[in-house]
């Protein structure tokens, strides 16, 4: 029942999201086809142009051919390109998937391990400093940080070559390492956010008296901690690992442009600065589904580790 | 319960007060003018002269950094001003009256909240044209749906209340007890609230200005010093530690201010 009213929800999401895109790059000033063909394009140039790319259509239909083509991974031809927006996407989001993934990962196991270590620590002397380094990395860009990697491990350590971007085909571990760096700028701040959730809730539910009674009944500390307290305490950061994923995938937008790494962000500000809207629309409309899909599973993931949720 | 002194706030408030006193004086009076080139002085490390050394251009970074600073504030400010007069207004009514509308503006709402803001910038200051103002209405519509989301579970808590009821059974109108009587008793959560989307401001800005679509020249800007300043690196640390030191420091202590301010309760 609440996986099926999950994907209803899921759906109505999509579709609202897809319709208000659609609509916001209908509206924008300035005629698209016009800066197609430039300003010497006489009326029935742009007249033909209009029907050929189906503008003269209601927007309704319109609507639905785009996102009917969408479905089907139609995804119409980039202005800027000349070429289907498909045949360009598919050598970039590869690599925007793999930046994303491994920084994803990085977030977790960072994450994981130091939160936990974090709540044994309180009380000790080391608390307080540690939560104020964690603090200062949580407050740091990660555009920042990725310049001081680029120049400090990449131009000063020669640890990768800052510009000089590894593709796959070539050289599969070279692929991955020069996006370790990059992955980890990503991440810190990230991890630090983690760190601090999985920290105050682990906290948190040691104060409830069920943790009080397994104590009574004499369960070791950690037996407590890692059988009963941990699963309760994942629950909220699930959620937010899901945010946080999405979030991952904005932030490569950024890091992509400092370290030179050609995916889906540099062909993003470039379509946004060549007014390219099919391809930004296009762009914009994957990361949404990206979003939308993780959030979704999130809330199935925290359903099956806490049932008690299907009751809200 | 054992009392805890809340660090959050205490350091949260020294923090951005510093930052805030500083920057106030950076309206009125720079060392500098943040704008004199000067080609003797170019590159220049930290000295007594220059606190935090001089750029490419011989230019005062120390001055700059005030300027780049006072700007990213003041986009941050009109930006939270923005969000939170439309989003008090979403969620009052939304809490208050609940029914079909409130269920469409929070789907609405969850969507946008889902959703990274940084990229939803992005594109709506392409759509909009990049520039000042522009930065500061994709930005404010952007924050519109997390102080809505507040404000309204806020009002939809207090509506139930027995002041609001006995305000309802002797006359008082609606619009009054909504703005008069249940919003001054928001403000406690609302406060967290506006440091956070401070918080989220100064990023954001930062990012679309370092990617080159925010803030224009010759508009100065923390985000676009810091992609100017990638170059010299190596040759003038100092100017990258400026900008990305001062973008940190207005981060953090808005995070912290707005830890400390949910600790309150």
């Amino acid at each position: 029942m609440y996986i099926i009213r999950k994907t209803v929800s899921l759906f109505l999401t999509l579709f609202l999201f897809s319709f208000a895109a659609f609509m916001a790059f209908q509206i924008i000033p300035g005629d698209s086809v016009v800066a197609m063909l430039g300003t010497e394009a006489t009326p029935e140039q742009i007249a033909q142009m209009r029907s050929e790319l189906g503008y003269d259509k209601p927007l309704l239909t319109r609507y639905w051919n785009w996102i009917t083509g969408f479905a089907k991974g139609d995804l119409g031809i980039s202005q800027g390109y000349k070429l289907p927006v498909a045949d360009i996407l598919r050598d970039k989001i590869p690599i925007t998937a793999a930046l994303s993934i491994l920084a994803f990962l990085m977030v977790v196991i960072i994450s994981f391990p130091l939160g936990i270590l974090y709540a044994k620590l309180l009380g000790s002397p080391l608390n307080p400093l540690l939560v104020a380094l964690n603090q200062i990395v949580m407050s740091i860009p990660p555009f920042f940080i990725g310049i001081i990697f680029t120049s400090v491990f990449g131009i000063g350590l020669r640890l990768f070559t800052p510009g000089n971007f590894v593709s796959y085909k070539d050289d599969p571990a070279g692929f991955w390492l020069y996006l370790v760096f990059p992955a980890l700028a990503i991440a810190l701040p990230r991890s630090a956010q983690t760190i601090k959730l999985l920290r105050s809730s682990i906290l948190t539910e040691t104060t409830k008296d069920y943790v009080r009674s397994g104590t009574s009944r004499g369960n070791t500390k950690n037996r407590l901690l890692y059988v009963h307290v941990l699963r309760n305490a994942l629950i909220p950061v699930i959620t937010f690992l899901a945010m946080t994923f999405s979030n991952i995938v904005a932030g490569s937008l950024i890091i992509e442009q400092i370290f030179v790494i050609p995916g889906i962000g540099r062909l993003l500000l470039l379509s946004i600065s060549n007014r390219d809207y099919p391809m930004v629309l296009t762009i914009v409309m994957i990361i949404a589904l990206v979003v939308i899909l993780m959030n979704y599973l999130a809330d199935i993931l925290c359903q099956i580790v806490d049932p008690r949720t299907r009751i809200r | 319960m054992t009392k805890k002194r809340n660090y959050n706030l205490i350091f949260g408030i020294i923090l951005s007060s510093f930052v805030v006193i500083l920057l106030t004086v950076g309206v009125f009076w720079t060392p500098y003018n943040p704008d004199t080139m000067n080609a003797s002085q170019r590159l220049k490390a930290p000295s007594a002269e220059h606190i935090l050394g001089t750029d490419n251009f011989g230019r005062d970074i120390f001055s700059r950094v005030l300027k780049g600073g006072v700007s990213t504030l003041w986009i941050s400010v009109s930006t939270v001003l923005v969000g939170l007069i439309f989003g008090v207004i979403v969620g009052a009514f939304t809490g208050y009256y609940g029914g079909i509308l409130d269920e469409v503006v929070m789907r609405l709402n969850d969507v946008l909240n889902s959703f990274p803001s940084i990229l939803l910038s992005l594109v709506l200051v392409s759509l909009l044209g990049p520039g000042k103002k522009n930065v500061v209405i994709a930005l404010g519509l952007l924050f519109i749906p997390s102080f809505a989301r507040i404000t309204r579970s806020e009002f939809s808590r207090i509506k139930s209340l027995d002041y609001v009821k006995s305000a309802k059974l002797i006359g008082v109108p609606s619009l009054r007890i909504m703005f008069v009587h249940i919003l001054p008793n928001t403000i406690n959560t609302l406060l967290s609230t506006i440091a956070i989307g401070f918080n989220n401001a100064v990023l954001a800005e930062a990012s679309l200005s370092f990617l080159g679509i925010g803030v224009q020249p010759p508009d100065p800007s923390l985000g676009r010093m810091l992609a100017e300043s990638q170059t010299y690196l190596f040759s003038a640390p100092w100017y990258t530690l400026s900008a990305g030191g001062m973008i940190v420091l207005l981060i953090l202590g808005f995070g912290l201010l707005s830890d400390g301010l949910g600790d309150i309760e």
